[in-house]
């Protein structure tokens, strides 16, 4: 997932399963209470309900309230277990062929039992191209058999997506997957009714219908949303009765809000403003309340392997040894970790203090760097061409960020000058070939597979397609594809987690298509009245661990 | 009269489609696919792809050019990728807190604004004159985002006798902070406007005239001096009114407000050309509309404009 | 004689300026008798409407009255509250001006404004729309009933200067001051417009202060004149006195520059050399005397007094014009240059 931090459509999750990163959860042992309302301060207006078009982390922090899929993670945790299904589906031995067994009694907010007719339909609509939707045509989705003749209109349905009686359902795919069942996870596998889409017309978007614990009260736009508790959830009730989302209120009122009593929660699924940070973290009242969690993801310059001087695979290394990676998590206040590998922690199969390089505690290794560049033809006689840097302007901290790069460079005799675009301009800029050289990039992931660090970002499909690919390094190694391939239809999952090590260290210790830099930790904080918050591994809200105490 | 207005409305007709040209030309020239942002950052290139088709974007510039206007000339606006629903519904129904708005700034605007320019106009070189322009200057030079924070923490937050943001339906005090600051804003232009205007006309034979009759000087500034100034305070206020109703950008994000300004912003950010488009022509014709209204009303404020 | 109904006595009048003090109105007396017409003549800039406008307190910024007294019915207008001045004005005293066309408020109907008038001293409304359909009418304005809705910019010159008369009429005050009121105009407006004053003064008995640079008006309207010349009265009597016979040198010019029907051709270019003095900054001696034809020695340093020169009769000039005729061959005299009677450095100073 290309990220986009801290910004209007940033996808961000945490994962609570490294202690060493301080607190993961806020509030008390106090015995859960039901009831009361949660407040909640969101900056942006949601773009839509609809869980087949919605790709941003604030639909999906609604969308997780109302709707259930097949399957969903664990608590708060990246285990997969079941969701509507009964049970976690049957695999067949080719591993090509899952059947689902549904519970029964699950019923929409409309009253209506959901069955696996429901599912068919959502996820056709879902894939359509009709519908607009982000999955269409892409490789989550792919391997589904029968997909490609759906797209092209030859099928009016998805021959690999069938309905056995109204409680089976079978999914058959092209060729093994093992990460098919963490996308059925994803939003994008919600099931809704098809009633509530024909009546809304053109306008699902706005009038959305689901199984989940809360179901959509009132949406003004650009004022408010408010959820109410669902009464007829299949599953454990949520405690709160109602969640207002405040809508339009800019981060520092929020947290004005938030000091007043207003607000309990603020823009919760993205990293707090540094400025905000700052802030809390001195304030006697707030600071043991903010709670921290990886946010599963990696920041890296992209080096274009088509362009020059970074054809030259010894550049390529010399500029690994350069950034002071350290310096970079200072800027953002420390919330972060040198990351020297192209996982994140806590994925699996991820390797702590990985330095295939040799790097020193800074992430930096300035006269192996300079040797490089040397050897590679590069002195006195011969000086190192000034390079642009693009980078994404989409916060305080971008800029801050770039310069520190461009002094890291400064030191080894390399003129970086800082071009810093608008996320739209930056995406397009960087995902055309042979247009951008130096980039600042950063990867989220979609859901916790090690292949979504690589199928996106780092294959020759990512780097072939004419524009607006994931890869910005335009960097393509068969022998990565292979391996890559490999894993994907592997069963044994400590096989497979070798696999994309033996992957890991082509990109970092080979190759060199990046500079890898650091993965972040997200942070956010709740009022005093809030218990059980909980940064999720994935979600960006999970709202039916949340109870309040006194307040409205 | 009639002709006048005919030719005035046919004149708004040829600048409204300026800026329908002009908007379509910039955002067809801003960087980034409108589909890659409709799909989300990390959509696959083959949906994004489905979805440039699926949008039209892959249609020959012209074709979607007159395909736009001819949409626009039957009121149709287009449909906004963000909020995956028609701009102009989306554009009126976030309308009524702008125009709230605005009216409320102008009000703010003019009962702040007209005493101190007045005052400063009776005592040139006085230190009322000083001291209201340097307010005058201050709340000019203040920018209004910094502003509305200042507020939004002083009487939000520090003393907290108003709501920190929001709009709650419109209700008075939600809406005071955000008219203050955008009145104020204005306040200290038209205090400005006001006095140099006065200055003009204090001297006049005219006013002498109604000094030697012995009115008071109330009556002298309000029933003399005022009204001759009124064109050109109805003018500025016709402007800020036009302007403040195409769209308060800053302050309407600063206070939470759920007016077209913060909408038009989420739409630039999220290259939400449809929606950036209908703003700017509905903005462009609230504008222009506020300019041919200020030119009718000449003919009541001033007896000798006749068209 | 009767009491006079205004006593002006050494009234200053100074317009504090960036590059100096303007002594627009130096040391000014003068008496006004009841029902009297006085004309007060001279160039624009001798004084003569800062004069007229002090006596109400209506000079403009940066003017300010720095010393004197204007005793109206024993009442210094000068220490007077604003209140009572306001009182005054319009009431007891009222002003007339120069351009009708700016002095008539653009976006007011006429007959409000002379409503207004009365109705700044207590009139009721109906009293006062009654009243100002009879001053219009009285001023010659044809059917007034309809006129009084007409804005100022609807009629013509002639009728805005009537408007403004019955405005200054309106509360039948004791004395009119009237600033230029013709000049503006055309000359048959204007003849009607004098012989209009004329009439109201006959028949009103309103005391008419004529303030005009034209001693043709003076001689149509007035009985008494006073010649202004640099902030500072320089000659004043009865209007047939001064007409034959001026006694300073400048009331002489003034008269000669007048055009006349039976004049030479050369008469007419023996008009005065020269300018307005510098306020700022007033020539020493006789503040004539850079452009005075007849000037002596005693003229450049010393500063003549206003002094009886006939009965009635007053001039402040070290020379006098019956001594310029006598000795100075005055009466044909055609090159009028500084000294050109005298001798005394002649041609300097113009």
């Amino acid at each position: 997932m290309r990220y986009h931090v801290r910004s209007v459509a940033a996808f961000a999750a945490g994962v609570m399963l490294l202690a060493a990163c301080g607190n993961t959860s806020s509030g008390t042992s106090d015995t859960p209470v039901s009831g009361g309302t949660l407040n909640i301060a969101m900056k942006d207006d949601f773009k839509t309900l609809d869980p087949a078009v919605a790709y941003d982390t604030d639909s999906w922090s609604v969308e997780r309230a109302i709707y259930n899929g097949l399957l969903d993670y664990q608590g708060f945790t990246t285990q997969l277990g079941p969701d509507i299904a009964a049970a976690m589906p049957t695999i067949s031995s080719d591993g090509k062929t899952y059947t689902f067994t549904l519970r029964h009694g699950v019923k929409f907010s409309n009253g209506r039992e959901v069955t696996a007719d429901d599912f068919k339909y959502s996820f056709e609509r879902m894939l359509n191209p009709k519908t607009q939707g982000p999955m269409t045509g892409g490789p989550f989705w792919g391997s589904v058999s029968g997909t490609a003749d759906f797209y092209s209109g030859k099928a009016t349905g998805i021959s690999g997506i069938k309905v056995i009686d109204p409680y089976t359902l079978e999914i058959d795919l092209d060729s093994p997957n093992q990460s098919f069942l963490n996308v059925l996870a994803m939003p994008f596998g919600f099931v809704i009714p098809k009633e509530a889409v024909t009546a809304a017309g053109t306008d699902y978007a706005h009038h959305p219908v689901g199984t989940g614990p809360f179901t959509l009260a009132t949406w003004t736009p650009g004022q408010l949303l408010v959820l109410k508790k669902n009464p007829s959830y299949f599953g454990t009730p949520a405690y709160l009765n109602e969640v207002d989302f405040q809508i339009g209120v800019d981060a520092q009122v929020g947290f004005l809000r938030m000091q007043q009593g207003q607000a309990d929660l603020v823009q919760p699924d993205i990293n707090m403003p540094s400025a905000q940070y700052i802030q809390l973290s001195t304030d006697p009242t707030f600071k043991s309340r903010i709670v921290k969690a990886p946010n599963v993801d990696i920041w890296y310059l992209g080096m274009n392997v088509n362009v020059k001087p970074f054809d030259n695979k010894l550049v390529r290394q010399a500029f690994n040894m350069v950034v002071n990676k350290a310096n970079q998590i200072k800027v953002l206040n420390g919330r972060g970790v040198i990351n020297n590998g192209i996982q994140a922690p806590p994925m699996p199969g991820f390797v702590p203090n990985y330095n295939p390089l040799g790097l020193d505690a800074k992430g930096q290794s300035l006269d192996k760097a300079k040797a490089l560049l040397t050897q590679a033809g590069y002195g006195p006689s011969h000086p190192f061409p000034a390079q642009d840097l693009v980078y994404a302007k989409v916060n305080a901290d971008s800029d801050n960020l770039a310069s520190a790069i461009q002094q890291d460079f400064q030191s080894v005799g390399i003129t970086i000058n800082l071009k810093g675009l608008s996320f739209p301009a930056f995406l397009d800029v960087t995902g055309k070939p042979n247009t951008t050289a130096l980039s600042y990039d950063g990867w989220i992931q979609d859901f916790p597979d090690p292949s979504d660090f690589i199928d996106p970002i780092l294959t020759c499909t990512a780097a072939n397609v004419t524009a607006n690919g994931g890869n910005v390094a335009f960097y393509c190694n068969k022998q990565l594809d292979t391996l890559d391939d490999q894993a994907r239809g592997d069963t044994n999952s400590a096989d497979r987690l070798k696999l994309y090590q033996q992957i890991q260290d082509i990109v970092a210790g080979q190759d060199f298509p990046w500079v890898p830099m650091y993965s972040t930790l997200e942070t956010s904080v709740s009022a005093t009245r809030v218990h059980g918050y909980q940064l999720h591994p994935v979600w960006p809200l999970v709202l039916t661990s949340i109870w309040v105490t006194g307040g409205k | 009269m009639t002709r006048y207005i005919i030719r005035r409305l046919g004149w708004m007709v040829v600048v409204l489609f300026g800026v329908a040209v002009v908007t379509f030309i910039i955002a067809f020239l801003v960087p980034g696919d409108p589909a890659r942002l409709y799909a989300g950052s990390n959509a696959s290139p083959a949906s994004v792809a489905i979805i440039h088709h699926q949008l039209g974007l892959d249609r020959p510039v012209y074709v979607q050019f007159v395909d736009y206007l001819w949409r626009v000339l039957h009121l149709d606006f287009g449909y906004s990728y963000r909020y995956s629903a028609p701009v102009l519904p989306a554009i009126l129904q976030r309308f009524p807190a702008t125009a709230e708005l605005a009216v409320a700034g102008v009000f703010v605007e003019v009962i702040v604004g007209l005493p101190i320019g007045i005052l400063a106009a009776t005592r040139p070189g006085s230190i009322w004159d000083r001291i209201t322009m340097v307010f005058t200057f201050v709340t000019l030079a203040a920018p209004p985002f910094w502003l509305g924070l200042i507020f939004l923490y002083v009487f939000g937050a520090l003393i907290p006798i108003f709501p920190l943001g929001g709009y709650g339906n419109g209700a008075p005090q939600y809406l005071f902070l955000p008219a203050l600051t955008l009145g104020l804003g204005g306040a200290g232009y038209y205090a400005r406007l006001l006095r140099a205007v006065l200055l003009d006309i204090l001297p006049k034979d005219y006013i002498r005239t109604a000094n030697a009759k012995g009115v008071t000087p109330g009556t002298v500034m309000f029933r003399h001096a005022l009204p001759n100034a009124l064109t050109v305070l109805v003018t500025q206020l016709g402007m800020d009114l036009g302007y403040f109703l195409a769209g308060v950008v800053v302050i309407e994000t600063v206070f939470a407000w759920p007016g077209i300004g913060k909408q038009a912003v989420d739409a630039i950010f999220n290259l939400d050309i449809p929606l950036v488009m209908g703003t700017v022509l509905f903005g462009a014709l609230l504008i222009v509309g506020a300019n041919v209204a200020v030119d009718i009303a000449y003919t009541f404020i001033d007896p000798r404009v006749r068209y | 004689m009767a009491t006079p109904i205004l006593q002006v006595r050494d009234l200053r009048t100074q317009f504090a300026m960036p590059d100096g003090i303007i002594k627009a109105v130096d040391g000014v007396s003068f008496d006004l008798y009841p029902g009297e017409s006085l004309g007060i003549v001279g160039e624009s800039g001798s004084g003569k409407s800062v004069t007229a406008l002090s006596l109400l307190r209506l000079v403009p910024h940066p003017g300010r009255i720095v010393s004197g007294e204007v005793l109206f019915r024993n009442q210094d207008l000068l220490q007077m509250t604003d209140q009572e001045i306001r009182e005054i004005r319009g009431r007891d005293i009222a002003m007339i001006f120069q351009d009708p066309q700016s002095s008539l408020n653009p976006v007011l109907r006429t007959g409000f404004q002379v409503d207004e008038a009365m109705r700044a001293h207590g009139k009721s409304k109906a009293d006062a729309h009654a009243r100002t359909i009879e001053l219009l009418t009285k001023v010659r304005i044809p059917a007034a009933e309809s006129r009084v809705k007409d804005y100022p910019h609807q009629l013509s010159g002639g009728m805005r200067q009537r408007a403004m008369i019955a405005m200054g009429l309106a509360n039948a005050p004791a004395i009119l001051l009237a600033d230029e009121p013709t000049t503006a105009l055309d000359v048959t407006v204007q003849a009607q417009i004098l012989e209009l004053l004329a009439d109201l003064n006959r028949e009103l008995g309103t005391a008419i202060v004529m303030i005009t640079h034209n001693m043709g008006v003076v001689a149509g309207l007035c009985s008494r004149v006073m010649v202004m010349y640099a902030g500072q009265i320089v000659e004043e009597g009865p209007v047939e006195q001064i007409f034959e016979s001026p006694q300073h040198p400048y009331t002489w010019s003034l008269l000669k520059s007048i055009p006349r029907v039976d004049a030479l051709r050369h008469e007419r270019l023996r008009s005065i050399q020269g300018m307005a003095p510098d306020l700022a900054d007033p020539p020493a001696g006789c503040r004539f005397h850079p452009r005075c034809p007849f000037r002596i020695e005693e003229c450049f340093t010393k500063e003549p007094k206003l002094l009886d020169v006939a009965p009635n009769q007053r001039a402040a000039c070290w020379v006098t014009m019956d001594r310029a005729r006598r000795e100075m061959g005055a009466d044909t005299l055609i090159d009028i240059h500084p000294g050109a009677g005298s001798g005394v450095r002649p041609g300097e100073e113009i």
